[in-house]
C-alpha cells in the first residue's frame, strides 16, 4: 500500500512530510466558497467583516450628521434613507442608528476581520500547521457567521424599524415591552449565532496551537501574534458562553414570555433587569480583551520587524498578556458602579481594574523598549501598529477615571465614556486590523499594497481618530451625555455644540480617508506589483512560503530553531549577509536547541 | 490499492503508523472536545448563576404571589433515570470500543434513554401547561420553561452527535471488525456526561431544593 497524498493526514502528526490535511478542492465551490482551507476561510471573514466595517462606519457619519447639524436633513441620501421626516434624523432613528452602528461594529466587523480573517489566515502559518485542527468545523464558523449577519442585516427591514436598545441590549428596552417587534429578537438571534461562531473559531484556535505547532516551535517561540490569538480564543470559549446565556434568557422573554428580566411590580411578580447587565458585562469586560488582544500581538511583533531588533522582553510581554487574561474575568463590575453596587463590591472592582493597568504599562514599556534604538523602518504597517500604541495609551490612561467609583459616578453614560471605549477597543482595534492588512496583504492576495497611499491613509486616519474621540472625552467631561439625539435642545449642552460640529468633521475626513485605503486595496488586487516571498525581510514562518502560500501550506513541516524576533544579530548578519534569520534557520555551525 | 502487495514488516510498520495516526487524532479531538465542554459548560453555568441570582433576591420560592409549581414527580424521575441510564450506557459504549468489542447494545441503549428522556420532558411540560402554568407565569415557572427547554435541545444534540459514531459502530460489527473511531465515541460520550450532569443540577437545584 503507497501513502494517497490526498489521503487526510492528521495535522503535523503525519510526518514531516505527509500529505495535505484535507484534500485540494477541485471545484468551484469546495475551493472557493464552502472551502476547509483555513486561508480561504481567514480571506472570507476579511471580506465579510470590510463590508461590514464600510456599513458601521457609514451608520456613524449619519450619527455624527446628527449631532452636528440636528434635525437638518441628511445630504445626498437624507431623502432616501429618512423620507417620513424629509430626510432628517428623529430620535427614533438615532437610537437605531447607534445600537446598529456600535453592534456591528464590535460583533461583525472587528471580530470578524482580525479574529476570524487573521487568526485563520495567520495562525496555522506562523505556528507551522498545515491547517486547522478541525477544518470542517472552520467552515461552519464562517457560514455560522455568515447566517448571523444575514439576519442581522434582516432586521433593519422589519416593520417597526430595526433593533434600537443599544449594543449592549440592557432590559427593558431591549424587552418585548420596551422594544416590540421582530428586530430586537433578530438582533438576539444574531447574536447567539456570531457567538456560536466565535466559540468554533475558539475551539479551533486553541487546539491547534496545543497540538499543531511545528516540532522546535515551542510556546516561547510562538509569534507574539499567535500569543496574542490564542488568548483571545480562551477568553472567547469562556466568556462568550455568558452572552449567549443572557441572549437564550432574553429570547425566552421576549418569545415565551418569560419573565427573567421584567422588573417586577405590586401586582405582579417578575424578574430583574440588572441580572442581564451582570451576563453582558462578565462578558462584555473579557470582550474588549478579546478585541484588543490580537491587534496587541500584532503590534508587538511589527514593532520588532520594523525596529529591526528583537521584541524587548518577550517573555515578560507574554507573562503580562497572560496576567491580563486572567484580570480580565474579574473586573466586570466598574460597568456597573451605578446600579446600586454594594459599596465594598464596588472597592473590590476598582482594585481589581486599577491592577490590570500594571500589565497594561508592562506591555507599553515593552513596545517602547523595542523601540528604543532600533533601526526604524516607517513603513505603513509599522506606522499602524504605532498608531496604535498612541491611541492604546490614550485610550488606557482615560480608563483610570472610569475604574475609579467617584469619578465613574460623574463620567458614566457621558460622552467620556464613549471617547475612551472608541479609543481603546474601537481605533487602537482598528490600527490594529489595518497593521495587519497592510503587513499580511502581499501573503494573502500575493500582491502588494501602494505604500504612499497606504502612509497617507495613515496620517489621516490617526490625526481624525484623535481628534474625533479625544475632544469626545472633553465634552463628556464637560457633562454631555451619550445617546441623546439632539443635545442642542439642552440649555447647558449648547455651548458645545461647536466642539460637535468639529468633532463631526474629523469625522467625515475620518471617513472620507477609507476611501484611500478602498481604492489601494481593490487597485493593489488586480494591478499591485506581484510579491514576492519575503517583502518585509522578516523571519517568521509565513514569510518561508511564497506568495501566496499552496494549499496545503508547507511542503516539509518546517523545523523550528529560533524564536520570532531574529533580528538584527551581528553573528547571523555575518553567516547570512542579511539582518534578519528565518525561524527555521539554523546559522552554519550552530547547534539548534529544541 | 488492492493490486499492491506489502512485504510482511512494511504491513506491520503501516499497521503502527495508521495506529499511531488514530492516536494523534484522538488527542487532537479530545482537546478540542475539552474546549467545547468548556464553553458549553459555561453557557450552563451561566444560566444557573442566573437561576441563583433570582432566586437568592426573592425571600421565598417561589416569589410572593406565584403558586407553587405541580411537581410532577413521575416524569421529572423518568427523565432523570433516563439521563443517568443514557450516560452509563454511553460509558459502557466508549469502553467496549476501547476493548475492541461490539459497542451496539450499549449505543443503542444510550439512544433509547435519550429519547426516554425528551419523551418525559416534553409531558411535563404539557402537564405544566395544562395545569395553567405557561412561560410567563411567573419568575419559578420562567425557570422551570427556560432551563428545562434549553437542556432539551442539547439532548438533541447529543442524539445527532450520537448518530455521527451510529453508523461507523454498526458497520464494523456488521463486518466483524473492532469499532473505529474511537476519538469520536469518546467525545459523544464526553458530551453525553456534561448534558447528564447538567440535568442532575438542575433536578436538584430546581425541583428538589
Amino acid at each position: 500500500m503507497t501513502a494517497d497524498p490526498a489521503s487526510p493526514a492528521e495535522g503535523n502528526g503525519g510526518g514531516e512530510g505527509a500529505g495535505p490535511l484535507h484534500p485540494s478542492p477541485t471545484g468551484f465551490w469546495r475551493a472557493r466558497v464552502f472551502s476547509t482551507d483555513h486561508k480561504v476561510i481567514g480571506r472570507q471573514f476579511l471580506w465579510l467583516g470590510l463590508v461590514f466595517l464600510a456599513v458601521a462606519g457609514a451608520l456613524a457619519m449619519l450619527i455624527r450628521w446628527q449631532l452636528a447639524h440636528p434635525g437638518q436633513p441628511v445630504p445626498v441620501v437624507g431623502a432616501l434613507l429618512f423620507p417620513s421626516t424629509g430626510g432628517s434624523v428623529s430620535a427614533a432613528a438615532y437610537t437605531a442608528l447607534f445600537t446598529m452602528h456600535g453592534t456591528i461594529m464590535i460583533f461583525f466587523a472587528l471580530t470578524p476581520i482580525l479574529i476570524g480573517g487573521f487568526g485563520n489566515f495567520c495562525l496555522p502559518l506562523l505556528i507551522g500547521a498545515r491547517d486547522m485542527a478541525f477544518p470542517v468545523l472552520n467552515m461552519l464558523s464562517f457560514w455560522t457567521m455568515f447566517a448571523a449577519t444575514g439576519i442581522l442585516t434582516a432586521s433593519f427591514f422589519t416593520p417597526l424599524g430595526p433593533p434600537a436598545a443599544g449594543w449592549t441590549a440592557y432590559p427593558t428596552l431591549s424587552t418585548a415591552i420596551g422594544a416590540p417587534g421582530v428586530a430586537q429578537t433578530l438582533w438576539v438571534v444574531a447574536i447567539y449565532l456570531n457567538g456560536a461562531s466565535s466559540v468554533m473559531g475558539a475551539v479551533n484556535y486553541i487546539t491547534t496551537v496545543i497540538r499543531f505547532r511545528a516540532p522546535g516551535m515551542t510556546f516561547f517561540r510562538m509569534p507574539l501574534t499567535v500569543w496574542g490569538l490564542w488568548l483571545a480564543a480562551i477568553l472567547n470559549a469562556l466568556f462568550v458562553p455568558v452572552l449567549a446565556a443572557g441572549a437564550v434568557l432574553l429570547f425566552f422573554d421576549r418569545v415565551l414570555g418569560t419573565r427573567f428580566f421584567v422588573a417586577g411590580s405590586a401586582i405582579r411578580p417578575g424578574g430583574d433587569p440588572v441580572l442581564y447587565q451582570h451576563l453582558f458585562w462578565i462578558f462584555g469586560h473579557p470582550e474588549v480583551y478579546i478585541l484588543i488582544l490580537p491587534a496587541w500581538g500584532i503590534a508587538g511583533d511589527l514593532l520588532s520587524f520594523f525596529a529591526r531588533k528583537p521584541a524587548f522582553g518577550y517573555r515578560v510581554t507574554v507573562w503580562a498578556l497572560i496576567a491580563i487574561v486572567v484580570l480580565s474575568g474579574l473586573v466586570y463590575g466598574h460597568h456597573m458602579f451605578v446600579t446600586g453596587m454594594s459599596p465594598l463590591l464596588g472597592e473590590g472592582f476598582m482594585l481589581l481594574t486599577m491592577i490590570i493597568s500594571v500589565p497594561s504599562v508592562v506591555l507599553g514599556v515593552g513596545w517602547l523598549g523595542t523601540l528604543w534604538r532600533g533601526a526604524i523602518r516607517l513603513t505603513t504597517p509599522m506606522l499602524f501598529a504605532l498608531g496604535l500604541v498612541v491611541v492604546f495609551g490614550l485610550g488606557g490612561f482615560t480608563g483610570l477615571f472610569l475604574a475609579d467609583v467617584l469619578s465613574d459616578v460623574y463620567l458614566h453614560d457621558t460622552f467620556f465614556v464613549v471617547g475612551h471605549f472608541h479609543l481603546t477597543m474601537s481605533a487602537a482595534v482598528l490600527l490594529g486590523a489595518f497593521a495587519a492588512i497592510y503587513f499580511w496583504f502581499p501573503k494573502m492576495f500575493g500582491r502588494l499594497l501602494n505604500e504612499p497611499l497606504g502612509k497617507l491613509h495613515f496620517a489621516l486616519t490617526l490625526v481624525t481618530v484623535i481628534v474625533t474621540f479625544g475632544l469626545q472625552l472633553v465634552i463628556g467631561y464637560a457633562g454631555m451625555q451619550r445617546r441623546l439625539a439632539d443635545p442642542s435642545v439642552y440649555a447647558w449642552l449648547r455651548p458645545l455644540m461647536p466642539l460637535n460640529r468639529v468633532i463631526s468633521t474629523a469625522a467625515f475626513v475620518m471617513g472620507a480617508a477609507q476611501l484611500l485605503f478602498v481604492a489601494n486595496f481593490f487597485y493593489s488586487l488586480r494591478w499591485g506589483p506581484k510579491a514576492p516571498p519575503n517583502p518585509w525581510q522578516v523571519g517568521t514562518l509565513e514569510w518561508t512560503l511564497p506568495s501566496p502560500p499552496p494549499h496545503h501550506n508547507f511542503d516539509v513541516i518546517p523545523r523550528v530553531v529560533v524564536g520570532p524576533h531574529e533580528l538584527g544579530n551581528p553573528a547571523a548578519k555575518r553567516a547570512l549577509g542579511r539582518d534578519y534569520q528565518a525561524q527555521n534557520e539554523a546559522l552554519p555551525g550552530e547547534v539548534p536547541r529544541e | 490499492m488492492s493490486d499492491v502487495v506489502l512485504a510482511p514488516g512494511a504491513a506491520a510498520q503501516a499497521v503502527d503508523a495508521r495506529a499511531e495516526q488514530e492516536a494523534e487524532r484522538g488527542a487532537t479531538t479530545s482537546v478540542g472536545m475539552i474546549v467545547a465542554l468548556s464553553a458549553l459548560g459555561m453557557t450552563f453555568a451561566s444560566l444557573l448563576l442566573a437561576y441563583a441570582i433570582v432566586r437568592a433576591q426573592s425571600p421565598v420560592w417561589p416569589p410572593p404571589g406565584e403558586a407553587p409549581l405541580p411537581p410532577l414527580w413521575a416524569w421529572r424521575l423518568l427523565g432523570t433515570a433516563a439521563s443517568i441510564a443514557g450516560s452509563a450506557a454511553m460509558a459502557a459504549t466508549a469502553r467496549r470500543a476501547r476493548a475492541g468489542r461490539d459497542a451496539r447494545k450499549p449505543l443503542a441503549a444510550a439512544a433509547g434513554s435519550g429519547v426516554v428522556f425528551l419523551a418525559a420532558q416534553t409531558a411535563a411540560l404539557v402537564a405544566l401547561g395544562r395545569a395553567g402554568v405557561g412561560p410567563g407565569a411567573g419568575l419559578a415557572a420562567s425557570v422551570v420553561y427556560a432551563l428545562c427547554s434549553f437542556h432539551a435541545l442539547h439532548v438533541v444534540a447529543a442524539l445527532l452527535a450520537l448518530t455521527s459514531v451510529l453508523g461507523s459502530v454498526w458497520a464494523e460489527a456488521r463486518a466483524g471488525r473492532p469499532p473505529a473511531r474511537l476519538a469520536r465515541v469518546d467525545a459523544v460520550a464526553a458530551f453525553w456526561h456534561l448534558v447528564t450532569a447538567v440535568w442532575l443540577v438542575v433536578f436538584l437545584g430546581v425541583f428538589v431544593l
